[in-house]
């Protein structure tokens, strides 16, 4: 499976941030999900120790039971990362359109700006621009909220991912030394 | 830090970047082409504002801007108690080459007056008239001034009845030199204005 770096996202930051006020679950249910290229090296070490190997061997067995399609670990895994990328379009898509309205509408404020100082403004040109300067604001806060509800969803999503040791926590985290 | 900060710039350019309406300067006279573009004038509630007689105030389009007509004389600045014809406003109209106009800055750049509009120096349209510079010393503007057409500039509106245009000024002979002006209790004093 590949673990996509979300650490140069501020989301991922945001996340990792989030996650760190919470407490990692219990290492048991940590094991299943370590970090592939880390296990040998682990295992290495904790051979020289017959009962630490023997519970790295347990946790193998775990870890291969969980990873079986169609299995609730699997199902959970999934749509943990369902809500995580929707929240994360939503949010891209809602920090767009608030840039986006955002702009017009300080372009529409410049313009009736320019028409007082010095280009002139009659009172249905006035009307149209109020008219439109307020429907781009209210576009401008829909995005906003979208955007909002979006990165909840995506930090919450990236939050039980890190907790849970999943595969898009970031590999500094050890969730096999705990 | 880097997440704080770009939560930081979002959350200044929603601020910054809004539409926000910022209402209608004083000076500013809406442009048009004949009288039905302008409007009459109403209160806060929507209300008409009527003068003494009962009669709306209404604008009309002059030198292609929608003014408020009025017939006192400029002479009427001095007087607080004088009805010249304008509306009633907190920033205050003053009549001047027949309509009704707001005080400005002339130091500003640009000239908060709308086009073809100027802002006219108080001592150029007085002239020489004693302690006029005590007067305009206690103004809050640098140089203070009213936006308006001086009568002989191109497209100007003819002065009104009983006034004749004298170097720019539409000025009335009779009662007193402020033809037009008796008393109604409006205040028409300008010491306000960008």
């Amino acid at each position: 499976m590949s673990t996509p770096d979300l650490r140069a996202r501020p989301l991922g930051a945001l996340a990792i941030a989030l996650a760190c006020a919470t407490t990692c679950v219990t290492s048991t249910a940590c094991a299943p999900l370590i970090a592939p290229q880390r296990r040998p090296a682990i295992d290495a070490r904790l051979g020289f120790v017959p009962v630490l190997a023997s519970q790295t061997s347990i946790e193998r067995e775990a870890a291969a039971s969980s990873d079986d399609g169609g299995k609730p670990g699997a199902r959970r895994t999934t749509a943990t990362h369902a809500v995580l990328w929707t929240g994360t379009i939503l949010a891209a898509v809602g920090g767009a359109g608030l840039i986006g309205f955002g702009a017009a509408g300080y372009a529409t404020e410049r313009k009736m700006t320019k028409g007082y100082e010095s280009e002139g403004l009659s009172r249905d040109e006035l009307d149209t621009l109020t008219s439109r300067g307020d429907a781009l604001n209210t576009a401008a806060i829909i995005s906003a909220s979208v955007g909002l509800v979006g990165a909840l969803m995506a930090i919450t999503a990236y939050g039980v991912e890190y907790t849970n040791c999943g595969p898009l926590a970031p590999k500094s985290r050890r969730c096999a030394e705990r | 830090m880097r997440p704080l900060r770009v939560a930081a710039v979002l959350a200044l350019g929603l601020v910054l970047g809004c539409f926000r309406d910022r209402g209608t300067p004083p000076a500013f006279r809406f442009t048009c082409e004949s009288d039905a573009d302008c409007q009459a004038l109403v209160d806060d509630e929507g209300k008409p504002v009527v003068d003494g007689d009962g009669d709306q105030y209404v604008e009309r389009c002059i030198s292609g801007l929608c003014q408020f007509a009025c017939d006192g004389s400029v002479l009427d600045f001095f007087d607080s108690m004088a009805d010249n014809g304008c509306p009633p406003d907190k920033d205050g109209y003053t009549c001047f080459n027949g309509t009704c106009n707001h005080m400005c800055d002339a130091a500003l750049d640009p000239s908060p007056c709308s086009d073809p509009h100027r802002c006219i120096e108080l001592s150029v349209a007085f002239g020489d008239i004693p302690g006029l510079d005590d007067i305009l010393e206690q103004l809050p503007q640098e140089r203070p001034g009213i936006c308006g057409l001086l009568c002989d500039d191109a497209g100007a509106p003819a002065c009104p009845d009983g006034q004749a245009c004298v170097s720019g000024v539409c000025i009335g002979f009779g009662g007193g030199g402020t033809t037009g002006g008796t008393s109604g209790g409006t205040d028409t004093m300008g010491t306000t204005g960008p």
